[in-house]
């Protein structure tokens, strides 16, 4: 049907408002998991039980955001969770050193920065597909976590970092107010910035944003650092929440990451995509998981639970973009 | 009654009707032409004789019994063959290997079905002979010329003991000597009762190939004719249904003054453009024309800084040095890019999106967009530019081709470019729309836009520019003012001396 769209019968068509209306199926949906979750256990709906939710989900969150960013963008990138564990492991071990802890902090930012920038190297002056080349770099940065630390759990008890990950403005935790903010910054950006309009057009079609007098390559190494600090935020956030940086903690965060960019409703052909829908996504996984631990479902469950959900909102939005267009 | 016989054909989609009682009959040994602008339902028609698309009413019969194609096996099946413009061809595999595919003779050997290399040989050469065609069967497909894998695929058809041949646009992407040679081909097919439907907006081909001439216009049968008894004004009514005369606007030259706008010399891109020099004047429309493979995509694209170039290039005084399209934009270059679909829009944006694509600056204080103001300036260019649309959030690939055209017009306009290079602007839109597109152009030059038209399509040339020059092989070979170009004499350089790619 695809040739269709050349005639002028697509003058008739409704104009398509796809991508609102999978935010609103997902609202819907977290809706009912919360309903149903409350119903089942007294402890689900408390202040202090979504508190919770969103400070556990705060990591997760952050690198989500700007993952949505990439994929709007057309790339993708796999060694956030890596970037994480390795500025993690960096602030533990460099205070070890004695270096004054927010002097460790900066570093393992600049380090995450890096990590960006070799990214933005190999996909825009290389020219290695994003996922290969991220999936490198995953394995790079991960490898070097661990021969830093030699597999061992590094601990960073200081007050004033633990307020990274325990502290609170105005009640408010401050995991939140991080991830929150990432948000909000994110959203103005894609929405209100020349660049936000670029990311778009480089993922919409990049031959055509490109005889637009956009430069690709520089809007997508801008994305790759942002990427990379994002990481490197979001490790140190877990080492102070945690009071300890584990190389291998935070294997595996990627694909939530991914599921939630996903599960949001951008679009992983590029072009389309907001960070409202991913932050319901994140918001969604992470009460899935917290309403299962409180009513006592294993953990083996948790993921086959989570998959299922992914697979299910994602099918359930093919079906319907595929009805709208026939 | 004859060989095949589609009667009012009905076709509908999401309640659009895309065909509207079409009738179309077609003996052996008969070419007929299928004419139409884009959209007029050519395709449509086509895929539900191939049994791509279902029909929502009408018959078909074929060798008067009706049949009823629920799949394009079941046409295959019935002799109905089409050669896509996108050939469908295994470049790995031989010609032999091709032309066999899907039945190789075979003999059995212990029970195995043994495909004998030589019997395929044989065989291949002998259908191949048939055509006039002597392609070593031996050679892989991907060695050979666009042409030569036409040739292949209609071998196969022949293989395959197709009575009916369909070929869409054929002759798209060859040379003036390739299509002489497909022409040859056809006419052996003719020869040996083969009925073959052509589908075309090539008008020349027409009269150089067709017996008959069936033409489509908004999805319904505008006209039959036996090409003898008709003209290029008869055909072109029946496409358009207007006269030729209402298509072109009558432009007197707008040129405002000597200043130049756009310097171009010894511009040279290696292998596709040798040395070509001009220049252009305010409210001056150059045209630039050539056929398929002249050079002139590629003279747009690198004149806009999409490909590296050598030579010089000023844009109202300013030297051009560095070769990309952010650069050529700060000069004051706009772009209309020949492949509207790869190149031009943004499918999955929105009108307003691809619109201010180029011009978000204009919409920015202190950083930040401005998206009242972005939302106005659209507004007023659809307005101005009359684009249909429901919304201008709606994604721009829910608009027609035309009015997707007119929005990436709309993007270069919105930048205040002082020079226009629009390659192939009103190929694959509507026909109201090419005639908003001449008269935009024309306006725009009586405001002292300057306007590099590059086109292959020649009457467009001849109606709208202030000098013409001819392409050809990459090299300009003829310059003329308006008025002492004639279309005769342009098309006869354009095609000159060309060598046909060849196996």
């Amino acid at each position: 049907m695809s040739e269709q769209s050349s005639t002028s019968l697509w003058v008739e068509r409704k104009p398509s408002r796809i991508r609102w209306s999978a935010v609103l199926g997902l609202l819907v949906f977290y809706v009912v998991l919360c309903v149903v979750f409350s119903v089942l256990s007294p402890f689900f709906l408390t202040l202090r039980n979504f508190s919770n939710i969103a400070s556990n989900m705060a990591y997760i969150g952050i690198m989500a955001a700007v993952q949505t960013a990439l994929i709007i963008g057309g790339v993708m990138d796999l060694s956030m969770g890596a970037s994480a564990q390795l500025a993690g492991v960096l602030v533990g071990i460099l205070y070890g050193k004695g270096w004054n802890i927010w002097v460790a902090v900066l570093f393992a930012l600049l380090i995450g920065l890096a990590i960006g920038a070799a990214n933005a190297v190999s996909v825009t002056r290389i020219g290695i597909n994003s996922f290969i080349a991220t999936l490198g770099m995953l394995n790079v940065a991960e490898g070097i976590a661990l021969v830093l630390t030699g597999g061992l759990t590094v601990s960073i008890l200081v007050p004033q970092f633990q307020f990274i990950g325990m502290g609170a403005i105005l009640g408010i935790p401050f995991p939140i107010i991080l991830m929150a903010s990432f948000f909000v910054v994110f959203y103005l950006l894609l929405t209100f910035t020349p660049f936000g309009r670029a990311v778009y057009a480089v993922g919409g079609n990049p031959v055509a944003s490109r005889l637009c007098g956009i430069n690709n390559a520089r809007v997508l190494t801008v994305l790759f650092i942002l990427s990379g600090l994002a990481g490197a935020t979001s490790g140190i956030l877990v080492a102070s929440m945690l009071g300890a940086a584990a190389p291998a903690a935070l294997s595996g965060t990627i694909l939530t990451v991914i599921a939630s960019v996903i599960l949001g409703g951008t679009s992983l052909s590029g072009g389309l995509g907001s960070v409202w829908g991913t932050l319901l996504g994140v918001l969604i996984l992470g009460t899935l998981t917290n309403g299962l631990v409180i009513l006592n479902v294993s953990s083996f469950w948790q993921e086959v639970t989570q998959g299922l959900v992914l697979l299910a909102a994602v099918g359930i939005d093919q079906i319907r973009q595929r009805r709208e267009r026939a | 009654m004859g060989y095949l016989e589609m009667q009012k054909i009905v076709k509908s989609f999401s309640g659009v009707r895309v065909l509207d009682e079409v009738d179309f009959s077609l003996d052996r040994g008969e070419v007929v032409a299928l004419l139409g602008q884009n959209g007029a339902g050519k395709s449509t028609l086509i895929k539900i004789l191939s049994g791509f698309y279902g029909k929502d009413g009408g018959r078909i019969f074929i060798n008067g019994e009706e049949v009823h194609f629920r799949s394009p096996a079941e046409s295959l099946r019935k002799g109905v063959r089409v050669i896509y413009q996108e050939l469908e061809v295994f470049p790995d595999l031989t010609v032999a290997e091709n032309i066999f595919m899907g039945d190789l003779p075979a003999t059995r050997f212990m029970g195995v079905p043994v495909t004998n290399r030589r019997e395929v040989c044989v065989r291949a050469r002998e259908l191949l002979e048939l055509l006039g065609e002597d392609i070593d069967p031996e050679t892989p497909v991907r060695r050979l010329s666009v042409s030569a894998k036409q040739i292949v695929e209609i071998a196969r058809a022949l293989a395959k003991k197709a009575n009916i041949i369909v070929m869409d646009e054929p002759t798209a992407t060859l040379s003036q000597k390739e299509v002489e040679r497909l022409f040859a081909v056809i006419r052996r097919l003719r020869d040996q009762g083969v009925g073959i439907i052509y589908i075309t907006h090539r008008l020349e081909e027409v009269f150089t190939i067709s017996d008959r001439v069936v033409v489509l216009r908004d999805g319904k049968n505008s006209g039959f004719f036996g090409t003898r008894e008709t003209s290029w004004r008869d055909l072109v009514q029946a496409m358009i249904g207007r006269t030729l005369e209402e298509l072109y606007p009558k432009r007197a030259s707008s040129i405002r003054s000597e200043k130049v706008l756009l310097r171009v010399e010894n511009f040279s891109i290696p292998k596709y453009l040798e040395s070509v020099s001009f220049t252009l004047r305010e409210g001056e429309i150059l045209g630039v024309f050539g056929l398929v493979g002249s050079g002139i995509s590629e003279l747009a694209l690198g004149l806009f800084g999409a490909l590296p170039f050598k030579g010089r290039v000023e844009v109202d005084g300013r030297a051009f040095t560095y070769p990309s399209p952010s650069v050529a934009k700060s000069l004051g270059l706009g772009f209309i890019p020949a492949d509207r679909k790869q190149e031009g829009v943004l499918p999955e944006l929105s009108v307003v999106q691809n619109i201010t694509l180029a011009s978000l600056e204009s919409y920015c204080r202190g950083g930040f967009l401005r998206l009242r103001d972005e939302r106005s300036c659209v507004r007023e260019w659809v307005r101005r530019l009359n684009i249909h649309l429901r919304s201008i959030d709606q994604p721009i690939k829910s608009l027609s081709g035309g009015n997707q055209q007119k929005a990436v017009l709309a993007r270069w306009l919105a930048t205040n470019s002082k020079v226009l290079i629009a390659a192939e602007p009103t190929q694959g839109v509507d026909v109201g729309t090419r005639i908003d597109i001449y008269h935009i152009f024309d306006d725009l030059a009586k405001r002292g836009m300057g306007i590099v038209l590059l086109s292959s399509d020649l009457p467009e040339v001849l109606a709208l520019s202030d000098k013409i020059i001819v392409l050809e092989g990459g090299k300009a070979v003829g310059c003329f003012s308006k008025g002492e170009a004639d279309e005769r004499t342009i098309l006869y350089l354009a095609m000159g001396g060309k060598e046909a790619v060849t196996h």
